[in-house]
């Protein structure tokens, strides 16, 4: 069976998870479908899934591979006013997702990061009472199909 | 009668002369697929294009938007560069779907045509653009090309 996509998000985002463990300071995680009401003083993070396109490779009748290609978008929204700081945090962010490296699903499927392009962070874009950069993982998902009976 | 010599020349002639006309005709069929891939959607990137078409409900309900679509422009700056950009000020939040003009909060997609993240789908799916716009000029140029 093909991948599914909570599957891969969810693969794509244990990364993030541990770097947030990780870090000295609350940062509040507003993960994709719900709305987030932003305090004064908080960071935040979001994530999306952008499933952008699925092709067979071999024929149905036999064993063949499913590729799901997407992107795995992390907005974070930084504190106000300081300065290079959030730039900092996306290139670690970055980091996590070193082109080429393979992360394994709930359900065993691979999901690696593609090398053309590699992950790449935006601009910081100062907002009203925060900052935001958009971080973008391209992905691709291979999958074993089985033969259709 | 010509000798073997330059047969073979005129026929590497020949060859690089029609490899640069398939490498200019595969630079040209790129820039078109990656705007076709921002601006209307694309199978082949899985963009889904600028938004556009009928609002909503509790939107400007009936009413047909389409300025930042129609904005998108193509030009090629030289033989083998070109620029597809827009200067509509939104243009950023709604490739991000964040309101960049409303502290960043996350936007919601009233169109009932397009979505987000269009440019960076269509980045990200440049080599199966490439792919597709070889294989079409392979075929253009016969098959195998240059012989």
């Amino acid at each position: 069976m093909s991948a599914t996509r909570k599957e891969i998000q969810f693969a794509l985002r244990r990364p993030l998870l541990d770097y947030l463990d990780a870090q000295p300071m609350t940062i509040a995680a507003a993960w994709e479908g719900k709305r987030f009401p932003r305090e004064a003083g908080v960071q935040y993070v979001a994530d999306q899934l952008v499933p952008s396109g699925a092709s067979l490779v071999g024929h149905a009748r036999i064993v063949g591979r499913t590729t799901l290609d997407g992107l795995y978008l992390i907005q974070w929204y930084g504190l106000p006013n300081t300065g290079l700081e959030l730039g900092d945090t996306a290139d670690e962010v970055v980091a996590l997702y070193q082109a080429g490296t393979s992360f394994v699903t709930s359900e065993g499927n691979a999901v690696q990061i593609k090398r053309e392009p590699a992950p790449w962070s935006g601009q910081v874009r100062p907002v009203d009472g925060a900052s935001v950069v958009t971080i973008t993982v391209p992905y691709q998902c291979v999958t074993l199909v089985p033969a259709a009976a | 009668m010509s000798s073997a010599s330059e047969r073979n020349d005129a026929h590497n002639r020949r060859t690089v002369v029609q490899l640069g006309a398939m490498m200019h005709d595969h630079f040209v069929g790129c820039v078109d697929e990656a705007f076709r891939s921002v601006d209307e959607g694309s199978e082949i990137t899985g963009a889904a294009g600028q938004p556009v078409g009928q609002y909503g409900p509790g939107y400007h309900p009936g009413k047909v938007g389409g300025y930042l679509k129609a904005s998108w422009q193509k030009v090629f700056v030289s033989r083998d560069s070109a620029i597809i950009g827009t200067n509509t000020d939104y243009a950023e939040s709604i490739e991000d779907g964040l309101s960049y003009a409303h502290g960043g909060t996350p936007m919601t997609l009233r169109s009932t045509e397009g979505g987000f993240h269009s440019v960076k789908t269509t980045v990200a799916g440049m080599g199966k653009i490439r792919d597709v716009v070889a294989e079409r000029v392979k075929r253009e140029h016969g098959e195998g090309g240059a012989r």
